[in-house]
């Protein structure tokens, strides 16, 4: 099989781009928080770039990408340290570039999973819990659902369910566990504001930049279906940015700065799963409905009094979700031959085999996370103590402070 | 152009009308350093 030096290189970059998005989502949570708790919260993301980067070559992407282990749930252990992932094509995954880029790339989306959970528990998480957190939730609820929608032999991939870039296996296991983790760990002590409204609107304009790598990245090469994954998913954006901006207005009297990030993300978010199958105006209808969707998720939290620290089960627990159906709804073959109808184009199979994997996913994630928090809390505890908490993060589990402004 | 389309184009011209139409609500207080007499700022 020969190599593709055009797509190869494109590949590479856009791992180096989904790289650059977990840095970005500690800015975009560390403006988030208060002042007491910045270094701790961008730790939560720096620190996952390291774990996982070895969990990941060690033994996650063989569990998410090896030769299914029998029934569709997981890979096996042939694949571990990296064996027997050269660099000849792996025709399985991406038949034009060397199979370690192919494992590169799919190493960050590992990488920045975990991450997005620590939005929900910041601020009141002690730095040990959250290791041990985080290296089980990445072995046993990430790289199964990697497994079961885009290993060979998984379950949902040969049901035929459509996730580009991630809808489901990213954005959705990691809201709901984020939501299970928030009601399991509690409340904090205060909350806070955000303390550098700027470090957030960073966070989200990166996250937005390396996110072209995360969707027109997932086309496996530098052709057309990249480019229409790159247009959409710019397009799904902006539109959900204007519309959490125009629905927080008309909520609250003004436009909201947060809002326009917050909705951003969400958009960003909603078009992950769809952006491989969606033309230009299915796009806007996702932002549309991502920005709109997840702005009323976000109002629920005060009336379920869950403190979910940075409303992440609102933005990626539900703008997946809402991706994901959207999918079923939107798709066309017309933009990917590989993919499926879905409901405005007669095939409203499609929609159920979304809502399967939807449904799936939501089950498997939010009991596993509720089993790996348990454990956690009953062994070693999740959280600080109360006198830790007061003093922040940054000085009770690092001994730093983020501003020498005396 | 398909329906599809029509409904992209509605949804956006939707926002651009709430734009020209929503009024900005007024703060409920000025600034805290407004408020301020500026005998007590130098103290």
């Amino acid at each position: 099989m020969k190599i593709d030096s055009g797509d190869t290189a494109w590949l590479l970059i856009s791992a180096a781009l989904v790289m650059l998005m977990t840095p970005a989502l500690g800015f975009f949570y560390g403006g988030l928080v208060g002042k007491k708790n910045v270094l701790s919260t961008l730790t939560h993301s720096f620190f996952i770039l390291c774990l996982i980067s070895v969990q990941w070559v060690l033994w996650g992407y063989s569990l998410a990408f090896s030769p299914d282990s029998g029934v569709g749930l997981i890979g096996g252990l042939g694949w571990v340290a990296l064996k027997g992932v050269g660099f000849d094509p792996n025709p399985d995954y991406a038949a034009t570039v060397p199979h370690q880029a192919f494992m590169a790339f799919q190493m960050m989306f590992a990488v920045i999973t975990p991450a997005l959970i620590t939005g929900s528990f910041a601020e009141r998480v002690s730095f040990k819990a959250y290791v041990i957190f985080s290296l089980l939730w990445a072995t046993l609820v990430y790289d199964p659902i990697a497994h079961w929608v885009w290993g060979t032999g998984g379950w949902l991939h040969s049901l035929g369910a459509l996730d580009f870039a991630g809808g489901t296996v990213v954005h959705i296991s990691s809201g709901v566990s984020a939501l299970v983790a928030a009601i399991l760990i509690g409340r904090r002590l205060k909350s806070s504001e955000p303390h550098d409204a700027t470090m957030t609107i960073l966070g989200a304009s990166l996250l937005w930049f390396g996110w072209f790598g995360f969707n027109a990245g997932s086309a496996l090469a530098s052709g057309g279906l990249a480019t229409s994954a790159f247009v959409v998913t710019n397009t799904a954006t902006a539109m959900a940015g204007l519309t959490w901006i125009t629905v927080s207005w008309l909520h609250k009297g003004r436009p909201s700065v947060l809002g326009m990030a917050a909705g951003a993300v969400a958009g960003l978010v909603a078009i992950t799963p769809a952006s491989g199958f969606v033309d230009v105006s299915g796009s806007i209808l996702i932002g549309l409905g991502a920005g709109s969707i997840c702005y009323l998720a976000m109002q629920l939290r005060p009336r379920l009094r869950v403190d979910d620290a940075l409303d992440v089960w609102a933005v990626h627990g539900i703008g997946g979700t809402w991706g994901a159906i959207a999918t079923g709804i939107f798709a066309t073959v017309a933009i990917n031959s590989a993919g499926a109808n879905g409901l405005l184009y007669g095939n409203p199979q499609q929609l159920l085999t979304q809502v399967i994997a939807v449904g799936a996913t939501w089950i498997y994630a939010a009991t596993a996370t509720f089993v790996i928090v348990k454990v956690i809390d009953l062994t070693i505890g999740m959280r600080v103590k109360e006198s830790e908490e007061s003093l922040g993060l940054d000085r009770s589990q690092h001994g730093e402070i983020a501003y020498q402004l005396d | 152009m398909e329906p599809l389309d029509y409904a992209a184009l509605a949804s956006f011209v939707a926002l651009v009308l709430a734009w020209v139409v929503l009024p900005i609500k007024a703060p409920a207080t000025a600034p805290a350093a407004e408020t301020l007499e500026p005998a007590a700022i130098a103290a």
